[in-house]
């Protein structure tokens, strides 16, 4: 009895996703007559930047589920682990280093070793004897880890010349701008296979809500299934963030939208958080880019905008929320 | 069915258990019972594989605990933990279909059979008309049952319960255990729970388990076990013991007033 | 025993007292006697100015961007664009610091109150750069010098402007001049560079935008097509004009298929309001009328370009 709702809504969400990008593709600074379509490079960079805001969307719904789910905590998000802290880290340094005249390629790639570094960072100072990794030592250290490379990361803009210092605070910003379609590529294949990988294990997430030793109790290997799920998330995170740099609001809101409408299974979950984090992200592109046109808003700027009364909406409407 | 020889473990440096053996023949109901701290839990812990004990062996239907693959244990022995947490509204039927994981292969979908073991395993354990509710919205004692559905549901020999009545009023607290009785009798599965409650130990159970801290203070009938002087030992509570009328199992009188100006209550220790 | 501490008590106090009064000045105060000009510069382009103007003996403090000319490095540096250590600063005792805007809103009047004069200068066209120098003629006894500057600075914009005075704007080359890439900034129509570039003889694309450095989506560039494009990296190099060329989009864009990408100007030259930017109008003017197609009044000066190229 559930399947014709469920089937209803993925119908009703590819739709969207469909639409959304047909309205994008038309939608933006410039004017393209028809005729032009197919040749203009407008159009390729807007298809791009579709693209990449669908992959972005998927990518940070998704490992926002992994992270609420895994880490038991419905205010658990992509960037908890101090992903931000790190990434924004990279990314300055290599600003402020002047690395970027190696290749296009050396800022993208210091956001992503500086995400990744952190949580290995954080994952490492959790671990306990026997492999252990409880999840509240994980949140408490990814917390405390944030915080101290934050603050770091304030020391080096607040020392760096005011040149530099716009630069890094623009990128901490986010922006769905994109140049290149090789890093559009790997950042694409990265979240395909960890959504495919997530879709594939989605069950054992289910399980795993139910605690650590409920869940080896029920036959799972608890400490691989945590750490395969960490890894897809956070490489998902990672290359996220080296591409666009900071977007908040959307692995969190994402999944507990999804979650007040469609319930707890992730089997369920997780597509569709995936579907509907690629139409906001696409939707929320269209209006960055379109509002005040030629000048563009920085994305993260409107996913708090739009996110969070439409959450606030869903909140209200529901009579039970889907976490108690 | 279930051998537990010399087990010594502890969490961090300290020792909570030493030395504790016990047999449970197929088709019994062992209780677990001992003050605070005594190391019940830790015994469940290590007899599900969750800790590793520093010395002694668990043995599984002849086989030790180390060689059995998770799953495999999984199959055979079903636990319901007492941090269980169920903080996202599955339905009923959800929560009971996960106790079908060690069964179904990774990647795989339930069955059809899936669903009719686990509207069974519903059934045994009366929830099946609270099978479309979210499990966050039933009452404390619904849930105990919906829980004991899961475990049902994995189809196990032995089920091993953690102080499975706390938090539970009187008419649930005899439910749950009435259904888990009928189903030790009625399907020989065996049943290891961790009891609080020194008369629901009695009634139930075959045989029990004393533990004082740590070490094994008693292992046998409740008649031979209960006794006022074994308690007066391992709780450090002075009570009357007399038998119940309908099934002659011991019975605790608790009065008032016996215990004032005890300064021998034990307290709840780790061994050093 | 208590009556000892007392008397402990009280020396003390009253040695602290007269310590703090004997501690010189609560309000520090410059203590430079009349007539002696010191100065300190808080902007690169201010140092420059000062030193174009024959003042170099005169100036005391400098930033730690102040890199041109070459003596500027050796004075002594107390601190960043605007953003003075005040200790450092008052310890030169100062008769005058000259600033282009300050870090903080409340630094000039700290400085203002220790009885040193200080002139903000804030500079965003030719006008108030003309004004800023004459400003300074009048604040340090060189108005005359100041005046001489201006003149000839006029007149050299005046000869670059008759180069292109027959062009109609229609025709000028059009300009994009890239300040950052992620995201995609360029100048618009409040900042100084706007202007350099149309003194120069471009049509910078982003005009109609007022704002200082917008950030534009890059699609308006490909819609803009400009004829030239500038990249005006402030800090350390971003791509190269090779790179370019791959953005997804940009191959079709009239000065990537031309090549007409300029990107070994020093920003200093075209960015920073002072006595060089006339040469960065100069040698943009003369890059800007390097087509094959426009056969400009090219005259033969030999441009320097060695220092000023990166």
């Amino acid at each position: 009895m559930y399947s014709k709702r469920n089937w209803l809504i993925f119908i009703v969400l590819l739709t969207m996703l469909a639409g959304v990008c047909v309205f994008s593709l038309f939608a933006g600074a410039v004017r393209v007559p028809f005729t032009q379509m197919l040749q203009s490079g407008i159009i390729r960079l807007r298809l791009a930047r579709i693209i990449l805001a669908i992959v972005a969307g998927i990518g940070l719904s998704v490992a926002g589920v992994i992270f609420q789910a895994l880490l038991r905590n419905p205010l658990a998000e992509p960037y908890v682990l101090g992903v931000s802290s790190g990434a924004g880290l990279g990314a300055a340094l290599a600003i402020i280093l002047g690395a970027s005249v190696l290749s296009t390629w050396t800022l993208p790639a210091m956001a992503f070793a500086g995400a990744i570094g952190t949580i290995l960072l954080v994952y490492t100072l959790a671990r306990r004897a026997g492999g252990v990794v409880p999840v509240h030592t994980l949140l408490l250290s990814g917390v405390i880890v944030s915080a101290v490379f934050g603050s770091i990361l304030m020391f080096i803009v607040s020392v760096c010349p005011s040149e530099n210092l716009h630069n890094v605070v623009w990128w901490l910003l986010g922006s769905l701008q994109i140049f290149d379609w090789a890093l559009l590529r790997i950042v694409s294949i990265v979240v395909v296979c960890g959504l495919a990988i997530t879709l594939l294990f989605a069950r054992d997430l289910n399980v795993m809500t139910l605690g650590e030793e409920p869940a080896a109790h029920l036959g799972l290997n608890v400490e691989q299934t945590k750490k395969l799920f960490f890894v897809v998330a956070s490489l998902m995170t990672g290359a996220t963030v080296a591409a666009c740099g900071l977007i908040g609001f959307v692995g969190l809101i994402v999944p507990h939208s999804v979650r007040l409408v469609i319930g707890p299974d992730h089997r369920r979950l997780v597509p569709a958080s995936a579907l509907t984090g690629a139409i906001f992200l696409v939707l929320t592109d269209s209006f960055a880019r379109t509002v005040i046109a030629p000048v563009e808003m920085p994305i993260g700027v409107v996913t708090a905008f739009l996110g969070g009364p439409f959450f606030l909406f869903l909140l209200r409407r529901r009579k039970h929320s889907y976490w108690s | 069915m279930l051998s537990i020889e010399n087990i010594s473990a502890g969490y961090g440096d300290g020792l909570v258990l030493q030395n504790v053996s016990m047999e449970v023949k197929a088709g019994q109901f062992v209780g677990l019972i001992g003050p605070n701290g005594s190391g019940k839990t830790t015994l469940l812990r290590v007899i599900t594989g969750v800790l590793a004990p520093r010395a002694g062996w668990v043995m599984l239907q002849g086989k030790k605990l180390k060689e059995i693959g998770r799953r495999k244990m999984a199959k055979t022995m079903a636990c319901l933990s007492q941090d269980l947490s169920l903080d996202l509204s599955f339905t009923v039927r959800e929560v009971t279909l996960m106790g079908r994981t060690p069964h179904l292969p990774k990647m795989a979908k339930e069955t059809r059979r899936d669903f009719e073991i686990a509207e069974h395993a519903m059934e045994l354990a009366d929830v099946s008309n609270l099978a479309d509710r979210l499990i966050t919205e039933i009452s404390g004692g619904e849930r105990q049952r919906a829980l004991i559905a899961m475990c049902l549901a994995q189809q196990p020999k032995v089920l091993l319960l953690d102080e499975p009545t706390s938090h539970l009023d009187v008419a649930h607290q005899l439910s749950a255990l009435d259904l888990i009785r009928e189903l030790n009798r009625k399907t020989s599965m065996t049943v290891v729970a961790v009891f609080h409650d020194l008369n629901l130990a009695a009634e139930y159970c075959d045989k029990l388990l004393v533990l004082d801290q740590g070490r094994v203070e008693a292992f046998g009938l409740p008649e031979e076990v209960l006794t006022s002087d074994t308690i007066l030992k391992v709780y450090g509570a002075k009570v009357l013991t007399e038998q119940n009328p309908v099934s002659n199992k011991p019975h605790i009188i608790l009065t008032a007033g016996m215990n004032i100006g005890r300064r021998q209550v034990k307290s709840a220790g780790r061994l050093p | 025993m208590k009556r000892c501490l007392y008397i402990i008590g009280s020396v003390s106090v009253i040695a602290l007292v007269i310590a703090l009064l004997l501690c010189s000045d609560w309000t520090p105060h410059s203590g430079v006697s009349e007539g002696e000009l010191r100065i300190v510069s808080l902007a690169p382009n201010v140092t420059e100015i000062l030193f174009a103007l024959d003042l170099a003996d005169c100036v005391v403090g400098v930033t730690n961007c102040c890199d041109w000319p070459a003596e500027a490095k050796s004075i002594e540096c107390i601190g960043g664009f605007g953003a003075p250590n005040i200790e450092r600063l008052l310890a030169l005792r100062p008769s005058l610091v000259i600033a282009a805007g300050f870090e903080r809103g409340d630094t000039a009047e700290m400085i203002s109150k220790s009885g040193i004069k200080v002139l903000d200068l804030w500079i965003y066209s030719f006008e108030e750069l003309f004004e800023a120098v004459r400003k300074i003629g009048k604040a340090t006894g060189k108005l005359q010098e100041a005046e001489e500057m201006i003149v000839s600075m006029q007149a050299e914009l005046n000869a670059i402007a008759e180069r292109f005075e027959r062009i109609k704007p229609s025709q000028r080359p059009k300009v994009f001049v890239e300040m950052w890439y992620n995201p995609l900034t360029t100048a618009g129509k409040r900042s100084f560079i706007d202007e350099v570039i149309t003194k120069a003889g471009g049509v910078n694309v982003a005009h109609n935008i007022n704002q200082h450095y917008p950030h534009v989506n890059p699609e308006k560039v490909i819609e803009w097509n400009p004829d030239v494009i500038i990249l005006c990296y402030m800090g350390r190099e971003g791509p190269t004009a090779a790179r370019l060329a791959d953005r997804i989009g940009w191959s079709d864009v009239s000065a990537v298929k031309q090549g007409r990408i300029i990107d070994n100007i020093s920003p200093d030259l075209i960015l920073r309001p002072g006595p060089r930017l006339v040469k960065g109008v100069k040698i943009l003017a003369q890059r800007f009328c390097e087509t094959p197609a426009e056969k400009c009044d090219a005259s033969d000066e030999k441009l320097e370009l060695a220092g000023d190229v990166r």
